[in-house]
């Protein structure tokens, strides 16, 4: 899974094709978009999971219909960037969303993420990061959903310097 | 005719310190002093009651301690066995449990009519009126007891009486905790426990329920002050009178209101601690439901307030600098009621350890206090994150009207507190332990800030991991939640860390 968005970046140099491809896939349940193969298969071929194999199917789709040349600023977790989102349009709607995101199963994850990720198109994204967390989504723990709460309320207030200070602490 | 005197039958539960038990009567039981570790029976409330009871006796027959002197002296060699003797020679006749006249601690006056059954003497059977969980023994039917039984909970009923209607009158502050130091055995712990006097007018005016007449029924002065700790010891807040079945045991009693105490404040109780309360000056510090005794430890260990129990007051007196004469622990037990209800709600014993440093003149009161209000400070902080939590988890986001009992209640039933607590409890005891003169006290409160932090740490993250697989709200309320907790923590930290370089540096 590591280097996957790397892998996507380049092969988005070599061919203008990609992103189109990857974006229509969106409209398909993950993994169902054949055009979509070329470009995924060669990265999971030994992937036999098929939960890790729609979501690397997901969020290809996501970062293309993300991509944007001239982005700029340090790609940020989904949490982080929502909560930003949220403090530069001051929507009150964004918390619900988010919310909901949270509460999705695996049926309505890739809808409600591809809504959220609609709705960020300002914000620069770790996709890496968010791939990571959707292979995991599923974990007892909901550790992915967890994360992502901390990310996005932690980051909502002006406590940022005393939380980074203690993120270990609990956890230790 | 006269049956089952006191002084010779064997009814006091002894614990040898080869851990062999046996029943004593009073005189084996003061005479063997030394050779008894300590009085044991299920009921804290017969423990304390029999020791109240025994220190009773030894007040009017040693006419004394008037004095700090004399104290050490009984402590130092022994108990006078003769006068003991002579003194329960002179009274025999008022030790028999039935007699006709003067039956032990109870009065021959009360009304045939007032019969109730012998469960009515005890905390741990149900009585008419007052009905045990777990408990299946029929009022009506109650079976018969010993009177060896029957003279402990004879006793413990006077100590441990509390109010009702009806003119029944508590015992002097029966709801207060009791402290024993323990010494060595049971003459060490007499002789704490045994304080001197104020001085030799009080000793004089002193007396005991049988060393006079029993009152006539109905009293004509319903409340009165106690004269000494002899009076005070042995105070009849309940009329008595078993009934004696020709088994010889007893089945039915009679049993009424007793004599009332007053003002119990001006004559300190000198097992109590006491604390000083805004607006209502100075009290005895009570059991409470939620709150181990370690909590309030601090009200134990003797300072300039002298609001110390003067038990231990005294024994940390009679050993002076010789740390080997300190008691190593304090019994403390008691029953906790919430008048004017008149059921208990818990009795309760629990042993704690003293602290070596108590034998130097540094005020280790303050010390220990500071650490307690270290731990409480830090709950607070739990407790405001467990609020917060349990109002954004009701609430929804706000999206749900949510009312302060229902936060409370939800509050309540989380068991982030209890964890807490009870985490520290253990590293409680093991400051005290390991509090002895030569240790630094910084060194000591560094230990102990770790302790709280580590427990406050836990108790979150327990809280943390058995909400974090719950819903989104649940995720939302606990992220909004943990704010105040992590920087508790940090402040925790940075505490340490101030008093640790310190150490390094020597």
């Amino acid at each position: 899974m590591s280097g996957f968005i790397e892998w996507l970046e380049g092969l988005n140099e070599k061919d203008t094709k990609v992103r189109a491809v990857l974006r229509r896939s969106l409209a398909f349940t993950p993994g169902f978009h054949v055009p979509a193969y070329p470009y995924i298969e060669p990265f999971i071929k030994n992937e036999s999971n098929s939960w890790r194999r729609e979501m690397f199917y997901l969020v290809a789709g996501l970062w293309a219909a993300h991509w944007r040349e001239d982005r700029k600023g340090q790609p940020e977790s989904l949490g982080k960037a929502c909560a930003r989102y949220q403090a530069a349009s001051g929507s009150t709607s964004t918390e619900n969303r988010f919310i909901s995101l949270l509460d999705a199963d695996t049926d309505q994850l890739p809808h409600r993420l591809r809504q959220m990720i609609a709705l960020l198109k300002e914000q620069s994204i770790d996709f890496e990061e968010l791939l990571t967390g959707l292979l995991y989504w599923n974990d007892e723990q909901k550790r992915t959903q967890n994360g992502w709460g901390r990310d996005y309320y932690r980051n909502l207030n002006n406590e940022t310097d005393t939380v980074h200070h203690n993120d270990k602490e609990i956890s230790e | 005719m006269s049956r089952f005197n006191l002084i010779d039958e064997k009814w006091i539960p002894v614990r040898f310190p080869d851990g062999a038990r046996e029943e004593l009567g009073i005189r084996d039981t003061l005479l063997r002093s030394k050779e008894i570790a300590a009085i044991e029976d299920p009921s804290p409330l017969v423990v304390a009651a029999l020791h109240r009871f025994l220190l009773a006796v030894l007040y009017r027959a040693l006419e004394g301690p008037t004095d700090i002197d004399q104290a050490k002296i009984l402590f130092l060699s022994g108990l006078p066995g003769q006068r003991i003797t002579a003194y329960l020679e002179k009274w025999r006749e008022r030790f028999w449990l039935f007699d006709e006249k003067y039956p032990f601690g109870q009065n021959p006056n009360v009304s045939r009519d007032e019969i109730e059954p012998w469960t009515k003497l005890t905390a741990e059977y149900n009585a008419t009126s007052n009905k045990v969980l777990f408990d299946h023994t029929n009022t009506k039917n109650p079976g018969a007891r010993e009177p060896k039984e029957c003279a402990r909970w004879l006793l413990s009923t006077m100590t441990f009486s509390i109010s009702g209607g009806r003119g029944y009158y508590p015992s002097p502050s029966p709801n207060a905790m009791m402290c024993i130091p323990l010494g060595r055995n049971f003459h060490e712990t007499l002789c704490y426990c045994l304080v001197p006097y104020p001085n030799r007018n009080v000793m004089s005016g002193d007396s005991t329920l049988w060393e006079r007449e029993p009152k006539a029924l109905p009293l004509n002065t319903p409340k009165q002050m106690a004269t000494g700790y002899a009076d005070l010891y042995t105070w009849q807040s309940r009329m008595i009178r078993l009934e004696e079945q020709p088994t010889g045991e007893v089945s039915m009693m009679r049993f009424v209101a007793g004599q009332g105490f007053e003002n119990p404040s001006s004559t300190p109780d000198p097992m109590h601690p006491y604390k000083l309360e805004k607006n209502k000056g100075i009290l005895p510090v009570q059991f409470r439901k939620d709150r181990g005794v370690w909590r309030d430890f601090d009200s134990l260990l003797p300072d300039s307030s002298e609001l110390a129990p003067i038990t231990i007051q005294n024994a940390v007196k009679l050993a002076g600098k010789n740390m080997n004469y300190l008691p190593e622990s304090v019994l403390i037990l008691g029953l906790k009621y919430e008048p004017p209800n008149a059921n208990l709600e818990f009795w309760r014993m629990e042993c704690l350890s003293l602290p070596k440093a108590l034998a130097g003149d540094r005020f280790i009161r303050t010390d220990i206090r500071q650490f307690l209000a270290d731990a409480e400070e830090a709950q607070k902080t739990l407790w405001t994150a467990c609020n917060s939590f349990a109002r954004d988890l009701i609430s929804r986001g706000d999206k749900r009207p949510v009312s302060k009992k229902d936060i409370s209640d939800f509050v309540e039933q989380m068991p982030v507190s209890s964890v807490y607590w009870s985490t520290l409890e253990s590293c409680f005891h093991k400051i005290l332990s390991d509090y002895n003169l030569e240790r630094d006290p910084e060194d000591i409160r560094c230990q102990w800030l770790k302790f709280v932090r580590d427990a406050m740490r836990t108790a979150w993250k327990q809280h943390t991991s058995s909400v974090s697989t719950g819903d989104a709200w649940a995720i939302r309320a606990l992220v909004k939640a943990e704010r105040p907790v992590l920087r508790k923590l940090k402040e925790l930290n940075d505490e340490i860390s101030k008093l640790e370089p310190s150490k390094e540096k020597l």
